[in-house]
């Protein structure tokens, strides 16, 4: 059935794990302050900014693609702007397949950590207050320790997500090696040049990765179910 | 009551059900009790006092210092009070003794000036135990020390001791009859309980349907 990997199907799966990654250390940084201000805000921006970061899980990845290929490409003042600073562009490259990730990653980030910083409640925040921490302070200190399973299991969908990605990637990054071939799009070659030996080894190996992960956090997280 | 040792509090806080009105002025010795029944607003006076919510209009000076006017307000975390809630609010994820140094800046022990107070509360021999290894009223107390710790300049309790019974109470009434007698915070106590109004207040306030009404 399954067949010894290629040197292609390592670099395929090394680009997967390193663009999974970055994707997550970089939707932390941004989707952790944006998940807070949506668990905590009254504004009115709160609707429409919320729709905007679930867009992805209806949207297919083609139409997301599409857009930032046009979004990053030459002829827009985003691209303009890469190319006059020097980075080039982005479309096609390694740092165009994270930019792309992290948009579409991004709600399995921030939902479940929406959740878990609402799940703390208003109480010990005011706690926090009235013992001289500052909202920062109260952050790093109170709630990041409350929602230490919510973090995990943010971090673990985002990459997990990222992992199986594989529309945006074809639309933004194209096919190539060692550069934007992750392993989803390595599998999509071998099936359409009919080599699949090739694609069972990949396949399979994806498929055990995504069970063990699903697996593995729900080992860590405590059972909620309210069996007798 | 001199400028330099009391409390002015003047809140207008409008909400949709309810309106603060009150204009305090409050000792900077002993215990203030504020009584009243449930709704009367006497909580939503202690959380203007902490800063946790935001009045329409306020005045509030501790000790000659101004705390919050038309044109300024501290922000809760620069207050020097120390707030021990109705509920049990100690940090679920931290020890006792780390609960009682949450607002220290030496986190690492309790230093001598705050142990005649953990002592005092009898929670010694409770420090290294999480939060849901303590009873109610051991939690209590724990909060209490944690509030004492940061040193405040005006104590803040809202019906401390309402969650526990009545061998509870006992247990904690001694301790915050020997606060009150050692003087060296005002206190002001929040309670529905006539009975505890009447054992620790050194004054006593009545608030109903948001205006004080003694």
């Amino acid at each position: 059935m399954g067949m010894a990997l290629t040197e292609g199907d390592l670099q395929a799966l090394w680009l997967t794990i390193k663009l999974a990654s970055m994707t997550t250390v970089i939707l932390l940084l941004i989707g952790t302050p944006l998940a807070w201000w949506l668990s905590r805000t009254r504004s009115w921006l709160y609707r429409p900014v919320s729709a905007v970061v679930a867009l992805p899980l209806v949207l297919p990845p083609s139409v997301l693609g599409f857009y930032l290929l046009i979004a990053l490409g030459p002829h827009s003042p985003l691209g303009q702007f890469t190319k006059a600073i020097g980075i080039g562009l982005l479309p096609f490259t390694f740092w165009g397949l994270v930019i792309a990730s992290v948009l579409y990653s991004m709600p399995f980030l921030v939902q479940p950590l929406q959740t878990a910083f609402e799940s703390v409640g208003k109480r010990p925040l005011e706690v926090a207050a009235t013992l001289r921490a500052t909202p920062l302070q109260t952050f790093f200190r109170v709630v990041v320790p409350m929602t230490k399973t919510g973090f995990l299991t943010a971090s673990v969908m985002a990459f997990a997500h990222t992992v199986g990605e594989f529309g945006v990637v074809l639309m933004i990054g194209g096919n190539i090696p060692a550069e934007t071939r992750v392993a989803s799009v390595q599998i999509y070659d071998y099936v359409e040049a009919l080599e699949y030996g090739q694609a069972h080894t990949l396949a399979g190996i994806l498929l055990a990765f995504s069970f063990l992960v699903l697996l593995a956090l729900n080992v860590f997280k405590k059972d909620t179910r309210h069996v007798r | 009551m001199s400028d330099k040792s009391s409390i002015h509090a003047s809140f207008l806080l409008k909400r949709e059900n309810f309106t603060l009105d009150v204009n305090l002025e409050i000792s900077g010795k002993g215990i203030t009790v504020i009584q009243g029944a449930s709704g009367s607003g006497k909580t939503t006076i202690l959380r203007c006092i902490a800063g946790l919510e935001t009045p329409d209009r306020a005045y509030l000076s501790v000790n000659g210092v101004v705390w919050q006017d038309d044109m300024t307000s501290l922000p809760t975390y620069k207050r020097q009070i120390g707030y021990v809630f109705q509920e049990d609010s100690l940090f679920d994820h931290l020890t006792a003794q780390k609960n009682i140094l949450f607002g220290c800046r030496e986190r690492s022990h309790i230093s001598a000036d705050l142990m005649p107070a953990i002592e005092i509360l009898g929670i010694s021999h409770l420090l290294n135990r999480m939060p849901s290894e303590l009873s109610g009223g051991e939690r209590q107390r724990v909060a209490l020390a944690r509030a004492l710790a940061v040193k405040p300049k005006l104590l803040l309790m809202d019906e401390p001791l309402s969650s526990l019974d009545k061998k509870r109470k006992e247990e904690i009434f001694p301790y915050l009859e020997q606060m009150r007698d050692m003087g060296k915070v005002p206190i002001i106590y929040v309670t529905h309980d006539e009975d505890e109004s009447n054992r620790l207040a050194t004054y006593q306030l009545k608030v109903s349907k948001g205006r004080i009404s003694l």
